[in-house]
């Protein structure tokens, strides 16, 4: 090429430096290509490195983070087949678990376990009101020993000052169609909770028919979460859901509503007793 | 203090001087004179009629005409039934309606729960709308139960009859609130109420109803009293009752006492007041069978002493004639009597045998007796208008 340079003609020179641009200029093409693989790639580098970066500021999740890399690093070098699937089927039960608490969603399973935070809850400062509706269909409900703990938890937040209102759904067996107030078999304790100053409202499960989505036991935690619960054949919980999403807790708020017009206060109930001579 | 309660009460101290220590003083506290030996019960005439702690709240029940299931409660300090009617108001209630005719040592207590509780109280100002607008019964209930519809109140206390003499129309105010809005608890404070106006009563509208004895019931022991006579409050308030006095929310020994049907309370209960208002009640009962209507005789003493003041340079600040009751106010004109302190233009009054209560600016309240005053009485309260003017 220098031979070319120095002692051809002035059209090979020229050829020839024509040549040497094009070929610059794949270079600078290529490099360019390749600058953006680079780029695409570093981006990719940086956004994974970019969720760690973020979670350094939570240092309570950051550890959960670092646990959890850690143990699934271990986990990598682990050869044995069976234990790997399992491994497998436990960590994407995990991750959607993990998944559903990102969405702000909790499943409760345990009753135990949905009380901790029930209690959390009730004592949480920024939650000074509590609405909640209880669908009895059975005189068991919430009359085993998590069911009165939980109405003692309820009475103690009353004693601070949160505002518990309260609707009971009650089948027609519990509260018949003829008779002013529900059954012996729930009265006293439905009135225990009226009598400590909770505000109580009570409801025929038969004048929901055309509503079915209200047949929910669901709480409303101020405008911090709402739960719903589900209850076995028993009465007792079988699942509690608590959501902290704004969406939900709004839409738990406008079933409240709408259930409030259903509702009839139970101090108007005692009124229209005839009084005892 | 009433003839009757000071004759029981004379009674009562000797009884206690001379059996204060001997089980005859639980027999007579609870049952009354009937369960004593005879020759005990001779020789306290005073007590003659004294059936214990049940009877009394029979005789107030029947004295201001509420039905027998209507429950009744004492205390020491009638604050500490106004502490039990906060917890009442404040546990189901958002936001609680209160007028500027309240007594303030009362709404003090109320706005500190509130504030505990994290609750509104909503302040109606209704007095210059009475005193100047001249508003009347039917205004009040309509313009009250507008103000509670508006601020989303759920929540009531109201004074029967304020201290300064007016009186509102109870029945109209609750029914037109229960009319147009939700109304989760009411209580209502009798103090200036009960041995005063007249049948209905205004317990029969409230959730809670408090008072003492010792104002117009003539006991002048203090004792604070509450009724609660719609079966609706009836769990209510024994339970917040009982749940208060566990958690030393309330501490008055007599309200424990008589909640706990006299199980000890750990502290010595003075039973006095209790004497001094069974004499008292039995007097006004007694008043008000021997004339025809002795809160009729208030109102028109009210108009008469109002005219009488007239003439010799005093202003009555009367309501409407529908909202009020045996006090009445009235301001001197400007001069000497506007200048004089509370306590100078009160014994000013003293010297013409005249017991009244006097507040700055030349202003004098008076309570009128159930009994019609004479032309002799009104003359000389004619010349001690004039006097002290």
């Amino acid at each position: 090429m220098a031979i070319v340079c120095a002692l051809a003609p002035l059209e090979a020179q020229l050829g020839m430096l024509g040549g040497l641009v094009s070929v610059l200029a794949g270079l600078l093409l290529s490099y360019t290509d390749q600058e953006a693989d680079r780029e695409k790639r570093f981006a990719e580098i940086l956004q994974r490195l970019g969720v760690p970066l973020a979670l350094a500021a939570d240092r309570q999740v950051y550890e959960h983070y670092i646990g959890l890399c850690e143990a699934l690093g271990r986990l990598a070098m682990q050869r044995d087949p069976i234990l790997r699937d399992i491994a497998a089927m436990r960590a994407a039960s995990m991750q959607q678990e993990i998944d559903a608490l990102a969405d702000g969603t909790i499943l409760f399973t345990g009753t135990e376990a949905w009380r901790t935070v029930y209690e959390k809850l009730l004592r949480s400062p920024d939650v000074p009101e509590y609405q909640s509706v209880a669908l009895v269909r059975t005189k068991d409900y919430w009359q085993d020993e998590p069911g009165r703990n939980s109405l003692a938890l309820n009475f103690d937040a009353v004693r601070r000052g949160v505002l518990i209102e309260r609707i009971f759904i009650l089948s027609d067996s519990l509260w018949p169609d003829d008779q002013a107030l529900p059954t012996l078999d729930v009265r006293p304790w439905i009135e225990g909770q009226y009598n400590f100053g909770l505000w109580i409202g009570l409801v025929r499960e038969s004048r929901l028919l055309s509503e079915p989505d209200l047949l929910e036991d669901i709480g409303i935690y101020g405008n911090r979460a709402v739960g719903i619960q589900e209850l076995d054949g028993r009465g007792k919980t079988a699942q509690f859901r608590l959501s902290f999403k704004e969406k939900d807790v709004r839409s738990g708020r406008a079933k409240w509503e709408r259930l409030m017009l259903f509702a009839v206060p139970y101090r108007d109930l005692l009124d229209q007793l005839p009084r005892p001579e | 203090m009433s003839p009757g309660a000071q004759r029981t009460l004379h009674d009562f101290s000797r009884f206690a001087g001379n059996l204060g220590a001997s089980v005859h003083f639980e027999d007579l506290l609870w049952h009354g004179v009937d369960e004593l030996p005879s020759s005990i019960r001779g020789a306290y005439p005073g007590l003659t009629d004294w059936r214990g702690i049940a009877a009394l709240k029979d005789s107030l029940r029947n004295y201001v005409q509420l039905p027998s299931q209507a429950r009744v409660l004492f205390a020491s300090r009638s604050a500490q039934l106004m502490k039990l009617a906060a917890t009442l108001l404040c546990r189901p209630c958002r936001n609680i309606l209160v007028t500027d005719l309240g007594w303030q040592p009362y709404h003090d207590i109320l706005a500190s729960e509130c504030q505990r509780t994290n609750r509104r109280m909503t302040l109606a100002r209704l007095h210059d709308r009475i005193v100047s607008d001249q508003m009347d019964a039917n205004d009040v209930a309509e313009w009250l139960s507008e103000v509670y519809q508006k601020n989303g109140c759920d929540g009531l206390f109201l004074p029967v009859v304020s201290n300064l003499g007016i009186r509102l129309p109870i029945k109209q105010i609750t029914e037109a609130i229960v009319r147009s809005a939700k109304v989760r608890f009411v209580v209502l404070d009798g103090a200036q109420d009960i041995g005063h106006t007249q049948p209905p009563h205004a317990a029969e509208f409230a959730d809670f109803y408090l008072a003492g004895t010792h104002k117009w019931l003539g006991s002048h022991l203090p004792l604070g009293l509450a009724f609660h006579c719609p079966a609706r409050s009836w769990g209510p308030v024994d339970a917040i009752l009982h749940d208060n006095l566990a958690y030393g929310l309330i501490d008055d020994p007599l309200l424990k006492y008589a909640a706990d049907a006299g199980n000890q309370s750990g502290e010595t209960v003075n039973f006095s007041p209790l004497f001094a208002a069974h004499g008292a009640v039995g007097d006004a009962a007694v008043v008000d069978a021997e004339s025809e209507a002795p809160f009729a005789v208030r109102l028109r003493n009210v108009d008469a002493v109002a005219e009488a003041a007239s003439s010799a340079k005093w202003h009555p600040r009367l309501p409407h004639s529908s909202l009020r009751g045996g006090i009445l106010l009235l301001q001197a004109q400007p001069g000497k009597a506007r200048s004089l302190s509370p306590e100078a233009l009160r014994s000013k009054f003293h010297r013409f045998g005249i017991s009244l209560t006097a507040y700055e600016q030349g202003v004098a309240r008076l309570s009128m007796p159930a009994v019609a005053l004479d032309p002799t009485e009104l003359d000389w309260l004619r010349a001690a208008f004039q006097d002290v003017a």
